[in-house]
């Protein structure tokens, strides 16, 4: 987005003069108010004990009386369940899914690029709303740049046909000696005026493509400045978002921030509308660990509940869902009596999200830039990852190296290409993001697994920033 | 959709602004642009800029020409010659054997020799010449010799293989093959120049020096860069006992749980009389009341982390080659002086990728970072900006991967992510910290 | 121009590497076998910069083996050869000397000749000038006496003048002023010493018994060599995140079109790699190009067979 917001910053004058004025922007929802609370945890605040002050001892004490009294309400358990076909966790409890995803961003909409917003985008597309979603002008800004390219290439060939031509006709007129002589002044020019000469073929071409590349970058910025329904306004590194007007339209309704009241603003909309919600929120194994073993905020059912069914089905066991998730952490999945490894995929990648949560990124999946994760300060809706995180495996621990059949696995396990560490490295680079190489180091495989706590913490995690380094640009 | 977003950062058309790095060395220039640095044409070296280029090739007769005009003007600009002006001429001899110290070099003599010509400057320091010094310059003059070579007992100056092939290189040195043995008459006539061609063939292989490790050093010898060799460029340096006192010893590496563990249960016991916190079968938290996501985020922090501070640092001979420092690199502006040289701005470790196939593993990447000197994140402005400290992180080296003729460096940090506790930082808090805080919310 | 070396050309093999030091050599098998290498050399004309680079010219061992296996080139060991120099004749010393002496003689003329004309030159310019300004003859009169120690006075020719002096200096830290006296000086000519870029002459020809054997090739040969044989211009990959670039033309006149890497027939491809390498391409408006020969080294009688069996594929990410 970051181009994009320069390209429409770069052109906001023309597009102010020689345009139409923009459609006032609706109001930037109020992210800090929607996401304040980084973890779906209920945390009631105590006033703080000064000691000199006796009233604030009996604030204190008179805080801890009301919770004795009338215990605040106890942590709020969300339910899910797993998967098998695409071996996740599916929400679909309208009230968990907004929790989940406004308390931590967690999770995904199933039916849309990150939050869900597919019932949004329907209601739109069915003209109850006007404006567009992000999808939707990605869709247009694709079929317009496809165009734009058949018509360049149609360009060229035309270019190259008639440059046939003429050379088969001063062939025919006898003439191929002044080409020559054109050709040769051409490449003496070199000396002068080196970027000007010989090339005017390719000049013209470029020139072309310029001129549609400027085209189509005014269109891109007009198009982005209509759609920018929300421009950053205090945010310094410039993030902006879309969300879906849902969202904007939630009014955070609490008088006490340290209350957890949820703004169920779906089912409280005034509009109405009556089709169902085909969306769900779908969560990493990796999230779903967390939020049920770490936080205690989710229960993972073996298939769909039915609301009201709850009692008859009880949820996975916390180490049944770490088996569980292990075995589905190769493809295909292993079978259920297979024992859990100490670097089977999950154990690893496991480590490293709870790892980066415990220090409170928010930490989401990377795939789409080719990496493991990616981190967020606060997140997604406050500002674009800066990080982006693959993991390696590591066996330092001598029973790995005990003997040769050993040695040549992990050997395997460990190896990866220069090729691919420069190919990650270029991508990030594109999107203007940092590279993170996390070392996972590997335990030998445990007696019992009975404590998970103890289990983890015989990993051990390192992190390697790694950037490309310019010589030309360190000399000063 | 936030991170959706993010897709659309790399898409062509959405790039009017120049793309982050462009190094013109990345791509096959068009020589054309050299068609002036031609022997027999007349015109001054400036470095040009890129050219276009054609998307495919086309059965056109002009692209055909301007293609036949790039390759003459490229045949053109490497047959330049390297010549040495007789008054400006710097001579050196190739010495296959390395250096030998004078046959009279016994007697005290020499510290009397060197007072005849010139009686106000003190004999030079008897420095030691590496083994690996090959070249000599018997009459050394000219700024190059300010960063290189080591000058022995009667002033000659000696260069090891890398400098004298960068100098021969650049056309800056003429080095002569010894003379036929016997022949000591008429010396320097028959004393037949060295091709570049023998200048590779006789200094790549000699005395560690690797074509990976040369292209490292020319390259950015030729940008203005002093190097010289790190303590670790011979793979079998030895240990030294007493800088590692305690490579053996498991150092107090793990941070995770300690301390923070302790602190979590007072709290606990404090403000948590519920807990039912299990880290066996979680939840990790507990059930009961939190009073703060502070305490929450120190609970979970359960995975042990590496810290570079409390590591002990390694001696290179505890890395494993080629992931090992091999250069020592300064910038242009730094003041060098080849006696005594600082503390290095840069250390590069020198890899062939048809050598060393894979990337470093966890211990090699590790114990070359170890090998490094602690340089913290500090400063005003590390201060102030948490992703500069990450980025910047507390040991750093660079890796030069070379890819047959193609170098491409990476920096490489211990970022340490386990010293920076995102979620005591205001940014993540959502919930107010301490009362100044909540007085200063709105 | 159009050169044609005696065949099989020697390729320098030096400490595990293929290096070609003849220009000759060099543009040869890049017109006629698409080869290009990489220049790894500095150019003496301008050292100071990484953007043009000279010779040696670096092969991949996959260049040096195609055209040892085209019967093109032959591997010397060029260390061994080098020992050739200890046991030359006195006579083909003398002769190889008095060869270079007459060339650094004919160099040390063009470079004089150049530099009487480059002053006779600006001497016009400067007389020209001068009769322009009739109004204050005494004055144009003093600033051509002043030219040869002032250089700035006329910055475009001055300019000139120094760089092409520099050109032939050795050590850059020397003003121009003092070049311009030594050309003066050596008005009587003295040869100009020549540092060749190759060692034969002196040394003979090496002989085919010689020769190496064929370089030993990464299993991404095969994909190499079959890319070469559709018309593929091909080079080192890494710096862009693949292993070789694969460019539709020479890459002097053209940019690459696919980003390629080779794969095992029977290997699992993390899909991540697909990601990740889809995106660098379409980031560059490349293709993303993986390919590998379908059988192995022991299914066939000769590497040539098995380029036969390779297969390409190309891949373009679609976003999201």
């Amino acid at each position: 987005m970051a181009t994009v917001d320069k390209t429409a910053v770069t052109h906001s004058e023309p597009a102010q003069n020689g345009r139409p004025p923009r459609p006032p922007r609706p109001p930037r929802p109020n992210y800090r108010q929607i996401h304040q609370f980084p973890l779906p945890v209920n945390v009631h605040h105590v006033p703080p004990v000064i000691p000199h002050n006796p009233l604030s001892l009996i604030s204190v004490a008179l805080s801890y009386l009301t919770f004795l009294i009338s215990p605040p309400c106890p942590q709020e358990v969300y339910t899910a369940y797993f998967d098998k076909a695409t071996s996740s966790i599916h929400v679909t409890d309208e009230k968990a899914i907004n929790a989940l995803w406004q308390m931590g961003f967690f999770g995904k909409g199933n039916l849309s690029r990150s939050e869900p917003s597919w019932l949004a985008r329907e209601r739109k597309r069915r003209g109850l709303h006007d404006g567009k979603t992000s999808e939707e002008i990605t869709r247009l800004r694709r079929t317009e740049r496809r165009e734009l390219k058949l018509e360049r290439a149609r360009m060229e060939k035309l270019a190259i046909e008639e440059r046939l031509k003429a050379e088969a006709a001063a062939r025919e007129a006898g003439a191929s000696l002044l080409v020559d002589q054109a050709t040769q002044s051409a490449a003496d020019d070199t000396n002068n005026s080196p970027a000007a000469v010989a090339e005017r073929f390719s000049l013209k071409k470029a020139k072309e493509a310029r001129a549609l590349e400027l085209r189509q970058a005014r269109e891109l910025a007009a198009q982005t400045a209509a759609a920018e329904q929300n421009q950053p306004e205090n945010l310094p590194n410039g993030k902006s978002v879309r969300f879906s007007p849902v969202v904007q339209k939630k009014e955070f309704v609490s008088t006490s921030p340290s209350s957890l009241q949820l703004p169920d603003s779906v089912v409280d909309a005034p509009e109405v509308y009556d089709f169902p919600n085909e969306e769900h929120l779908q969560l990493s194994n990796e999230e779903a660990f967390f939020l049920a073993y770490s936080l205690g905020a989710l229960q993972v059912f073996d298939g769909p509940v039915k609301t009201g069914e709850t009692q008859s089905q009880s949820p996975t066991t916390i180490p049944g869902l770490l088996k569980q998730f292990c075995h589905h952490s190769f493809q295909p999945a292993r079978d259920g009596s297979a024992s859990i490894q100490p670097d089977d995929p999950f154990m690893i990648s496991y480590t490293v999200y709870h790892h980066f949560r415990s220090l409170g990124w928010v930490i989401r999946s990377g795939v789409k830039f080719g990496t493991d994760y990616l981190l967020y300060n606060r997140g997604p809706v406050f500002s674009h990852a800066e990080f982006a995180v693959v993991v390696i495996p590591s066996y330092i621990h001598p029973y790995w190296s005990e003997t040769e059949e050993r040695k040549n696995y992990t050997a395997e396990k460990q190896a990866r290409s220069w090729w691919w560490l420069h190919c990650v490295n270029r991508v990030q680079a594109q999107v203007l993001k940092s590279l993170v190489l996390c070392y996972v180091e590997v335990p030998p495989p445990a007696s019992s697994i009975d404590d998970i706590g103890a289990v983890f913490g015989q990993y051990k995690v390192r992190e390697f920033l790694v950037k490309r380094w310019t010589p030309n640009r360190t000399r000063d | 959709m936030a991170d959706a977003d993010e897709d659309v950062i790399q898409t062509p058309s959405a790039t009017a602004v120049p793309p982050p790095e462009v190094d013109l060395s990345d791509e096959t220039q068009d020589f054309r642009f050299l068609n002036h640095l031609n022997f027999f044409a007349e015109s001054s070296p400036n470095i040009p800029r890129r050219g276009e280029k054609d998307f495919e090739p086309n059965p056109t007769e002009h692209q055909a020409d301007v293609l036949s005009a790039s390759r003459g003007a490229m045949h053109n600009a490497l047959s330049y010659p390297r010549l040495h002006a007789p008054k400006t001429r710097i001579v050196a001899f190739y010495a296959p054997n390395g250096y030998t110290p004078p046959a009279d070099r016994a007697t005290p003599k020499a510290g009397g020799e060197g007072a005849n010509p010139n009686p106000t400057k003190p004999a030079p320091k008897p420095t030691r010449v590496s083994p690996d010094a090959c070249v000599y310059v018997p009459n050394p003059k000219g700024q190059f010799f300010k960063s290189m070579g080591q000058a022995d007992p009667t002033s000659r100056v000696w260069l090891l293989p890398e400098e004298a092939l960068y100098l021969i290189e650049r056309g800056s040195l003429d080095i002569r093959w010894p003379s036929p043995s016997g022949s000591t008459g008429s010396e320097e006539d028959l004393s037949i120049p060295m091709s570049l061609q023998a200048a590779y063939a006789c200094f790549i292989g000699h005395g560690g020096l690797t074509l990976e490790r040369y292209s490292v050093y020319t390259g950015l010898k030729r940008l203005g860069y002093t190097l010289i060799r790190a303590p670790g460029w011979s793979d079998d340096i030895e240990p030294q006992e007493s800088d590692t006192p305690d490579i053996n010893e498991p150092a107090p590496r793990l941070v995770g749980p300690g301390l923070a563990g302790i602190f979590s249960s007072l709290f606990k016991w404090i403000h948590d009389p519920y807990s039912t916190a299990s880290t066996a079968t979680g939840p990790i938290i507990g059930t009961g009341i939190h009073r703060h996501y502070m305490d929450v985020y120190r609970k979970l922090a359960i995975i042990p982390w590496y810290d570079p501070v409390t590591a002990p640092e390694r001696h290179p001979s505890d890395t494993t080659p080629p992931f090992r420092v091999v250069f020592h690199v300064y910038k242009p502006s730094t003041p060098f002086k080849k006696s005594a040289p600082p503390p290095p701005e840069f250390r590069i470790a020198v890899v062939s990728t048809r050598d060393q196939t894979t990337m470093p593993t966890l211990m090699q990447l590790g114990s070359l970072l170890e090998s490094t000197p602690l340089d913290p994140p500090r400063g005003e402005k590390m201060d102030r900006m948490m992703y500069m400290r990450l980025r910047h992180g507390y040991r750093n080296v660079i890796m030069a991967v070379v890819d047959q003729g193609v170098v491409s460096y990476l920096r490489v940090a211990d970022s340490a992510f386990g010293k920076e506790k995102l979620f005591e930082s205001k940014a993540v808090q959502g919930h107010k910290r301490n009362r100044n805080q909540k007085s200063r919310k709105r | 121009m159009d050169f044609q070396p005696d065949l099989p050309v020697p390729i320098s093999y030096v400490s595990g590497r293929y290096l070609l030091f003849s220009i000759d050599v060099v543009t040869y098998l890049r017109r006629e076998h698409h080869i290009c290498g990489v220049l790894i050399g500095t150019l003496p004309q301008i050292p100071q910069q990484n953007v043009f680079l000279g010779l040696p010219l670096e092969l991949m061992p996959e260049e040096a083996r195609l055209l040892v296996d085209k019967g093109v080139a032959c591997i010397v060991d060029e260390t061994k050869a080098h020992d050739g120099m200890n046991t030359l004749l006195e006579e083909d010393r003398r002769r190889y000397l008095r060869d270079l002496e007459s060339q650094g003689l004919h160099v040390s003329r063009i470079q004089t000749d150049r530099k009487e004309r480059l002053r006779e030159q600006t001497m016009k310019k400067l007389e020209e000038k001068g009769a322009k300004k009739k109004a204050n003859a005494s004055a144009a009169a003093a600033q051509t006496s002043a030219v040869p120690e002032d250089p700035t006075s006329t910055p475009p020719q001055s300019q000139k003048d120094a760089s092409t002096v520099n050109l032939f200096a050795a050590d850059e830290s020397q003003s121009s002023s003092p070049a311009i006296e030594v050309s003066k000086n050596t008005t009587p000519q003295a040869p100009v010493a020549i540092t060749p870029a190759t060692s034969y002459p002196p040394l003979p020809t090496p002989s085919p018994s010689s020769y190496l054997s064929a370089p030993t090739v990464p299993p991404s040969y095969p994909l190499f060599a079959h890319l070469h044989s559709k018309g593929y211009f091909l080079s080192p990959g890494l710096r862009f995140g693949c292993q070789y670039m694969a460019y539709p033309g020479d890459p002097l006149r053209f940019h690459s079109h696919f980003l390629v890497v080779s794969y095992e027939w029977d290997q699992n491809i993390d899909l991540m790699d697909l990601i990740v390498g889809g995106r660098l391409g379409t980031g560059v408006k490349k293709g993303f190009l993986i390919g590998g020969a379908q059988k192995g080294i022991d299914d066939v009688d000769s590497e040539a067979d098995r380029i036969d069996t390779v297969r390409a594929f190309s891949l373009e990410w679609a976003g999201m």
